[in-house]
């Protein structure tokens, strides 16, 4: 925490899931502008140290607040909870989840897999963004618990992004 | 430390105090410096105009070559002429890029670490070679500029793990330069070529470079440079294209076993020579005198893109790679530029065209545009411009992680995180009563930390004995504006914090690169001990005149006792540094450092506090 202000307050911004992500974006680079490395090249080792430290948390409270997954977890630690290693999911959501990985190990089996692989990614970034309107709505009356299952469902399909772009990237070899 | 960006960016400056400084391109096959005069960046030629120096350096039992005369001697002298040298850089003997590379090299078998390579001159480290580059383009400056040399910034690939980096900023240090910054080299060619048109939006830079490849994605705006992805492969380059063609050469003359090391380098030159000519021919007739029995092939267009394509594929895929994690759509894409010598092959623009259905840009030289950009930034942090806009935001290039137990990595830092960058984490201890803690660091995206590059092993000690899973050993990684990693641990539940000092696995230690220094053939004909001094009073007089303007401009802030002994401890220094020894007055700088430590988070506290004010009251403004 830098000076006792949460990444919200860094920014300015109003503490809400669906941040205005262009005045963040501002506001970033104003203080980047101002407090870069870069402009303390000449400063003694002890300012240049401070410095650094500052910088990196205003990079990592930008980088969370930009980011939809880790904004979500993060703002529901400022609720005061936090997400659980092993939760048991909703009956429905976790057939869902089985059935969307069972699709995408059948692409991957497909050599011809592209048209595919794009249109459920395509489908899997629209239900990604359906959530987010969830998300806003419970996080704005506070029900905590509906927004833990949220982020699990989110936490799934992000990763499941993320695999569908490492195999479209490199389809023969894992990294 | 004159603390000068803290008050106001752009206080005037007094005309005399203009400063010296270059941009150095360090590349596997040429490297090149640049420099600024009267607001132009421009690279620095030799008396013939030339201004690439081949990046070559031969060692005889009385002299060292650097350059084309080092180059005019690859051939017969293979064993003491050292090419491509950065591509050991940061690298252990243990690697396969020196285990496989088939080097015309003998390296000394001991040591399991850094490489030592066996010259007429002596054993020889990477970091030592590259540093009698950076010599040789320092002197190029001085001689130029008719000056000393202030600072530098020197470039290195994007995609440099942090052994590379450490070893290329060692190098620059040995060779008595003062690095301000290392920047990538793809976000160096992106400043050049953006201050140069003036555009703005997303570019890729697509730098293929002598021995790495590189790609980042950059979003421009009113002079900020901000890299939102980058991804790359530093041993991939030219240099893979000439040995794909010399294999090729070895294979039909069927002499893989015979070949000397001699006839594999002639070999390889030609080869490169041909590639070189490809660009605007044919095909190309090479003749050979090996073994005995002169020889001759014909070498094709399509013979050459047969040989290059799976190298060219490698680097779109990386492409896609920087693409995706930008998060950025390929139609968003405003301009494709291209940065390297191996990007004059009309393969490499015709694959980067129809992969980006852009045509990419060539307007300035690909080969000088990286000490373009680089010279360019080296004035901007030597204080040259005060009042410019221009800034460069990188990030990560590779992911920084702990090994876990079971042997994997654990992501802490991933890549494409903007530096610097701070994390920390925590974990626990496994039984009870133990009292140390193995942290292994490694940076790579793979799983398995053994498939990831190690960079520091160490042990956590002196935690206390509790029952398993109580201690709370925290560890931080802090990533510099270099990139450069340091690493520290400990435990939290107890009052003792056992914090350690990170020794790099690949690298040499500061006990070596002092040794080196001292030794070098330039300190022995020199008074060691009278430049130690002189560099210790420069020192002492930067932290004195820095401590005495922050203390006029902000000492109210200080209580009256505090203030007194920072008034005090400038006198002492004052005093030692014009009696005392290089030792006395370096320890005098450290003393008042730690005194000022306070002062100094005050007044950056109190800069930060008006900036994150500052824009309430704007949007107040603006708002009404």
């Amino acid at each position: 925490m830098l000076f006792g202000k949460n990444y919200f307050e860094i920014f300015d911004v109003t503490q809400t899931y669906d941040v205005d992500q262009k005045g963040l974006l501002k506001r970033y680079l104003g203080l980047q502008r101002k407090f870069h490395p870069d402009r303390y090249i000449a400063s003694s080792e002890a300012e240049k140290r401070i410095n650094m430290q500052w910088v990196a948390e205003i990079n990592l409270a930008f980088e969370t607040l930009s980011d939809d997954l880790k904004r979500s977890i993060y703002l529901l630690k400022l609720n005061g909870h936090e997400l659980e290693e092993n939760p048991t999911l909703d009956k429905g959501i976790l057939l869902k989840q089985i059935e969307l990985r069972e699709d995408l190990e059948e692409i991957k089996r497909d050599s011809n897999y592209q048209l595919a692989l794009t249109e459920l990614k395509k489908e899997t970034e629209k239900e990604l963004e359906s959530l987010k309107s969830h998300l806003k709505a419970d996080f704005s009356i506070g029900d905590n618990e509906a927004i833990k299952n949220l982020i699990y469902e989110q936490q799934f399909l992000t990763k499941l992004i993320r695999e569908m772009e490492l195999f479209d990237q490199n389809p023969m070899e894992i990294d | 430390m004159a603390l000068l960006q803290i008050t106001e960016p752009g206080l005037p400056r007094e005309p005399h105090s203009r400063k010296l400084s270059i941009g150095i391109d360090l590349g596997t096959t040429n490297s090149i410096v640049a420099g600024v005069r009267e607001g132009k960046a421009f690279a620095l030629p030799d008396l013939n105009g030339n201004c690439l120096v081949p990046s070559v350096v031969n060692y005889s039992e009385t002299s060292v070559l650097v350059g084309q005369p080092a180059l005019e001697k690859s051939t017969y002298d293979s064993l003491n002429t050292i090419t491509s040298v950065k591509r050991l850089m940061g690298r252990a003997l243990t690697d396969s890029v020196i285990r496989e590379g088939k080097l015309p090299y003998e390296f000394l078998n001991e040591s399991e670490t850094v490489p030592r390579i066996k010259t007429a001159k002596g054993l020889v480290t990477p970091t030592e070679v590259s540093s009698e580059i950076i010599k040789n383009l320092l002197e190029r400056a001085t001689e130029t500029f008719e000056d000393k040399v202030d600072g530098a910034v020197i470039t290195v690939p994007a995609h440099f793990d942090d052994s590379q980096r450490q070893a290329t900023k060692d190098a620059a240090k040995l060779a008595g330069l003062n690095v301000m910054r290392l920047i990538n080299e793809p976000t160096a060619a992106a400043l050049a070529y953006g201050l140069d048109s003036g555009q703005e939006g997303s570019v890729v830079v697509y730098d293929l470079g002598g021995g790495t490849f590189d790609v980042s994605l950059l979003r421009m705006e009113n002079g900020l440079f901000r890299v939102l992805a980058t991804g790359g492969d530093v041993s991939l380059g030219g240099d893979d294209f000439d040995s794909a063609i010399c294999q090729w050469i070895i294979d039909s003359f069927e002499i893989e076993d015979t070949i000397s090391s001699d006839e594999r380098r002639a070999v390889l030159h030609e080869a490169r020579v041909a590639k070189e000519k490809l660009v605007d021919s044919e095909f190309e007739e090479l003749c050979f005198h090996l073994q005995g029995v002169d020889r001759q092939i014909r070498l094709t267009i399509d013979i050459l893109e047969g040989l290059c394509a799976p190298l060219v594929e490698k680097t779109l895929a990386i492409c896609k790679r920087v693409v995706n994690d930008a998060k950025i759509q390929m139609k968003d894409i405003d301009n494709v530029v291209l940065v390297g010598g191996s990007t004059r092959s009309l393969m490499v623009r015709k694959a980067a065209e129809s992969f980006f259905e852009k045509k990419p840009l060539v307007d300035i030289d690909p080969e000088k545009v990286v000490a373009i950009g680089a010279a360019i930034q080296a004035d901007l942090l030597i204080g040259n411009n005060p009042d410019s806009e221009v800034l460069l935001l990188d990030v990560l290039p590779l992911s920084l992680g702990l090994e876990m137990m079971g042997g994997l990595s654990e992501k802490i830092l991933p890549r494409n995180t903007p530096i610097p960058a701070n994390q920390i984490r925590e974990f626990t201890t496994q039984k009870d009563g133990q009292t140390s803690m193995k942290i292994h660091v490694v940076q790579g995206e793979r799983d398995m930390a053994s498939d990831c590059r190690s960079l520091a092993e160490f042990d956590l000690k002196g935690i206390p004995p509790l029952v398993a899973g109580s201690a709370r050993i925290q560890v931080m990684f802090e990533v510099d504006a270099d990139g450069l990693l340091s690493v520290s641990a400990s435990e939290v539940t107890s009052s003792i914090k056992a914090s350690i000092e990170v020794k790099p696995t690949y690298g040499l230690t500061e006990q070596e690169i002092t040794q080196m220094l001292a030794s070098s053939f330039e300190m022995a004909e020199m008074d060691a001990s009278a430049r130690r001094l002189a560099e210790a009073r420069v020192e002492a007089a930067r932290v004195v005149e820095a401590l005495e303007s922050a203390l006029e401009k902000d000492g109210r802030i200080l209580n009256d006792e505090v203030a007194e002994s920072l008034k005090l401890g400038l006198e002492k220094l004052k005093a030692i540094s014009t009696e005392g020894d290089y030792r006395e007055i370096n320890a005098g700088i450290d003393l008042l450092g730690k005194a000022s430590e306070e002062f100094a988070a005050l007044r950056m506290n109190m800069a930060i506090n008006k900036a994150l004010a500052g824009q309430k009251i704007t949007e107040i403004e603006r708002d009404l």
